[in-house]
Order: C-alpha cells, then structure tokens, then sequence
C-alpha cells in the first residue's frame, strides 16, 4: 500500500510571526518546520503501511524558500521519499492553487492508494486544501477521520463530528484530511534522523509541473490591509474584604456560568 | 581535530530535547519520585525506541557505534530533564564493559538496565531497578546479574537515585571487556556531562524566577546582586562545558592523558554544579528549598551526583598526579 501526506513546512510556533509588511504575508525567511498538525498524518501514513504489510509514505510539500528541515523531519520518522515544490513565483499562492501544485506534485509521484492531509495548517488556516486536491485528481474524500482501517480497497473511516463520529465507507485510491491528535506521532529515532538525509528528496519548480500561474498572478484574493487586534482589556479586579466569594459568586451568575 | 559538534550530533541532541520537553515534565519527575522506584519504564521505552541508550554500543549489537563525543550533548539533555534511572551509566560504562555479551542486545532493547559500583560505594546507586550492577575485581571489572545479589534498600536524597546496600556471593560474576581504570573514566565522563545538564536547568530556573519576582517595584533579576550571582555561576558552568568537551575527544581517540582530562572535566562540573545549586537558592529565597519548588529536584540531584563517580578530592589527585608526576 503507497501513502502521500501533504505536508506543509511552517515558522516555529514557538518563536514570534512577523508579517511582511510589503506583502502583509507571514515571513517564511528562516527555518521551517514541520507542521504538528501534519505529523498525525504522517504517523497515521507509517501505520497504514505497516498494517498493510507492505508499501511505502511518500511526502508532498509546497514552500517558497527551498526549505527542506521539515521534510527530513517526516523523512526521520519513516517516510521513503518526498517532493517539495519550491519556486519564489509561488509566493502569495492562495488555496486552491496550493492545491493545483500539491495535486500536480502527486501526479508527479504516480499516485497513490490513499492521499493524507491535515484538516488544517497551524499557520493557514483555511481548512480547504485537502478537499480540493480530491477534486482535482477526481478522488472521494473523507474529512475529519479520527481512525481508518483498510480491508482489501475498501476503507473504512470513523468520522470526527460534534456529536460523536460517523462511520464512513470509501473505495481507494481516496483523500482522508486526519484530525489532531488521532494517532501519537512518533519521535525520529537516531538512526531514522541519519538515514534521512540520504533519502530522495526532489526540488521541483511550479513550472516544472505545468501549473500557471502560481502567486499574487494565479491568486484569486489579495490582501489589501492589515491591522492590530483590539488588546484585550483587563480584567475586573476585586479586592478581599472577606466578602468577595458573593461578588465573584453574582459575577459567574451575570455570566449564566452557575 | 573539530572543534565544533557536527550537525548530526546537534540534530540528535535536539531531537532528544524535544522529546523530553514534551513527554517528562516536572510535574512527572515528581511522580516518579513519589513512586520511590527512582524509574520511568514508559521514559525508558522511549529512550529506547529513539537509540539513546544503545548509541555506544557497536552496530553489531544494534548500537550506532559512537564514542563520548557523540553522546556528550545527548547526556546533558538528560541531565537538563533529570532522567531517572541509571541512563549515563548504562548509556556510557555498561555499553562500554558488555559490549559483545548477551547483555548488550537487552541495552539496546531497553529491556536491561545498567548500573555500576566501581568505588567502593556502600549505597549503590538503583540497583534496585538494574539488571546487571558492575563491580570491581581488583584492576578488572564484573558483571553480576543483580537477582543473584542480595538488595537492601536505603533512603536517598535524590528521588529520582534510588540506592541499595548489596551483598555480594564470594566469587559471583564475569569479568568483562573493561579495566577498572577505563570504566571510571567512562562512568565519570557520564556523569560530568548529565551534571552540567542539570546545573544548566538550576540556572535557567533561577532565571526564570529572578524575571518573575518582582520587589521594590520591579524583577529581582535588575538588581546588581542578583545579576552577579547569576553571572559567577552561569561562568562556572560554561568554562565546564570545553573541559567535558575535550575530555570526550580524549576518550574518543585514546588520548594518552583522557584520565588527566576526564578528572579535570569532572572536577571543574562539579563545582560548577555547587555553584549554581547555592545560587539559584539565593535567588529563590526559602521558598526554593520547598518540596513545590522545581528547583529542590534539580539541587538533590546535583548534590546526590557532585560526590559520584570519584570525589573532586579523587578527581583532584588524579589531576596533580597526571601533572605533577607525584602526589601531593
């Protein structure tokens, strides 16, 4: 069984964004990393692929800078090669061309029986990519899927829904977009982190894979301002005269808490 | 010879962090030291899993064939998270004396614990929860499986240290690939290295809290003092660090004066370690002696470590033995 997981590269989370300001687009100049969101999947790939018996995780990646750190991240972990599409015309890409690159770099790859992607990037946001690489390659895909088994080229998916889930039935090949925390990601052992800096990893323009246009040009939304959140307010402070318990008592009621 | 650690050595130890920032917090060190086992099997599984354990043994035994100063930075992130258990002493003096024995695919498993009483130590450090204690035989060394020895447990300041009395049947155990001299080079190494680890953390708690605190109007951490003391210890603790660094190129490549190094190293840690442990408490006031207080796990540890492997008196003599050619 051959896996693709859509990864995406981001800023570290921990360290402070900052916005380009003749683009307002997040700064992507430094390192990257793997997306969290994206190492479910990832695990959840390696997993299929060990149930199967046999096969193996490809990566797909889009990011304007050449960065790979995030790659070998997941090529560390288990997956046996990657392709990063990595092109400066590729800056400002909105959605759905993100998805036109990501689905063309999958083509590139040969496809594959199940394509994995994350419900939603921690830097993006836009929670749409996934689906709109099924469409483009034609395949049926499942959201929100919190645990899948295959049986032969049939999957089966429990559905991540308010309520509870729903157990969805899908023939492969397919996309499933996986939610956080379905699977626990495994650490890179060592020997995971030396043997991925020789596996295959591929550099690929947008034009390399015949999409036109890519960026500000193939985007269909610009981006005309920028400006600060409002700054929380403080909050209510309350000094102790013994009493205080009533007037945080008649606060959580104003509120219908208790 | 490279003076810098190479990119796979920092990916390792990065690794490393990330994983013991995510999955052994304080809060779980604490509760390994209320079990009063001094272990984390799950930690050490992990441990295992990532090929911490086994990164000095050969590839034979399912090792990565590494020396000390491949393994240096991955012992000071343990010592940075206060690994329990006796994980430098199997990672560096066990890997090194089983090599080659049925043993060694159990270090790489996980499933076999190493620990060492080299010194004539009358409380051995967890060989409660090893399973294999190292023991001197005059210039040799042996394995003894520790359900032949007979254990008493002792109370020990460390938690995350449990320590025995053991017994020892006469003539029980198997001299192993190691001279004497050798495996406290090693075991010394081991614990320099997890120790400058955890006099790191004492120092980053210190700071963090002397950011926190405020009094007179502003952090504890603007006021001149307390920039000193900080400042003394943190230079402690990095002039430690080249010494740890040269004493493993030493081992690495079987410098003829790696004991000389290995003591020098040791020495210059450990009071960096006595350093930090009294400066973070100045900075933290009583309130860092208190069970609450992260900063006491880190200070026992210290203490418990700043003695093992040789006294800064041993150390020291070894040192001016090496240098001076006679004893002083």
């Amino acid at each position: 069984m051959n896996v693709i997981v859509c990864v995406k590269q981001i800023p570290d989370p921990a360290l402070p964004g900052a916005l380009d300001s003749s683009s307002n687009t997040l700064k992507r100049d430094g390192k990257l990393i793997l997306d969290e969101s994206d190492s479910y999947g990832v695990e959840m790939a390696l997993q299929l692929v060990t149930a199967a018996g046999g096969g193996e995780v490809s990566l797909v990646s889009m990011a304007p800078n050449g960065e790979v750190s995030g790659l070998r991240t997941a090529l560390a972990m288990g997956a046996a090669k990657a392709i990063l599409v990595s092109d400066p015309a590729l800056k400002g890409s909105d959605a759905l061309t993100t998805a036109k690159v990501l689905a063309a770099a999958v083509q590139r790859l040969g496809g594959a029986d199940l394509i994995i992607g994350a419900t939603e990037s921690s830097d993006g946001y836009t929670g749409t990519v996934p689906e709109q690489i099924a469409e483009i390659l034609g395949l049926p895909s499942v959201t929100f899927a919190k645990k899948v088994t295959i049986d032969g080229s049939t999957m089966h998916i429990e559905r991540q829904t308010e309520q509870g889930y729903d157990e969805v039935t899908s023939p492969l090949p397919a996309l499933i977009s996986v939610t956080a925390g379905v699977v626990e990601p495994r650490y890179p052992s060592f020997k995971g982190i030396m043997a991925a800096k020789s596996k295959p990893l591929e550099t690929v323009t947008a034009a390399d894979l015949g999409i036109t246009p890519v960026g500000w040009d193939g985007a269909g939304q610009t981006i005309v301002n920028v400006s600060q959140a409002e700054a929380r307010k403080a909050g209510e402070v309350i000094e102790d005269d013994g009493e205080t318990f009533t007037k945080v008592v008649s606060y959580l009621e104003n509120l219908k808490l208790i | 010879m490279q003076f810098s650690f190479s990119s796979d050595q920092r990916d390792f130890a990065a690794s490393l962090r990330e994983m013991l920032t995510n999955e052994f917090t304080t809060k779980q060190l604490r509760e390994i030291w209320d079990t009063g086992t001094g272990h984390d099997p799950a930690l050490w599984a992990r441990l295992s899993d990532m090929g911490v354990l086994s990164m000095m043994l050969p590839e034979t035994d399912a090792g990565m064939g590494a020396d000390f100063t491949d393994v240096i930075l991955l012992l000071e992130e343990l010592g940075r998270a206060a690994v329990p258990g006796p994980v430098f002493e199997t990672m560096t003096v066990g890997a090194l004396a089983l090599h080659g024995t049925s043993f060694a695919t159990g270090i790489a498993d996980g499933s076999v614990a190493v620990t060492a009483a080299l010194l004539g130590e009358a409380n051995v450090p967890h060989a409660g929860m090893s399973d294999v204690v190292l023991l001197r035989d005059g210039d040799c060394v042996s394995a003894v499986e520790r359900s032949a020895l007979q254990l008493t447990s002792v109370c020990g300041l460390d938690g995350g240290r449990s320590l025995s009395t053991i017994l020892r049947p006469t003539g029980l155990g198997t001299i192993v690939a190691i001279e004497w001299s050798e495996a406290i080079d090693a075991g010394a190494l081991g614990a320099a290295a997890y120790l400058l680890g955890v006099s790191s953390r004492m120092l980053e708690i210190a700071g963090d809290y002397a950011r926190e605190r405020r009094q007179f109007g502003q952090p504890i951490g603007a006021f001149q003092a307390v920039k000193h003391l900080m400042a003394d210890a943190l230079l402690k603790v990095e002039f430690a660090r080249p010494a740890i660094a040269r004493a493993a190129w030493s081992m690495a490549v079987g410098d003829d004066d790696r004991s000389r190094d290995v003591s020098m190293a040791k020495v210059l840690v450990a009071d960096a370690a006595v350093k930090a442990a009294r400066s973070a408490l100045q900075v933290h006031g009583a309130i860092g002696y208190t069970w609450e207080c992260d900063l006491q796990l880190f200070m026992k540890k210290a203490w418990a470590l700043i003695p093992a492997w040789g006294t800064t008196t041993f150390h020291r003599r070894r040192v001016s033995d090496a240098v001076l050619g006679v004893r002083v």
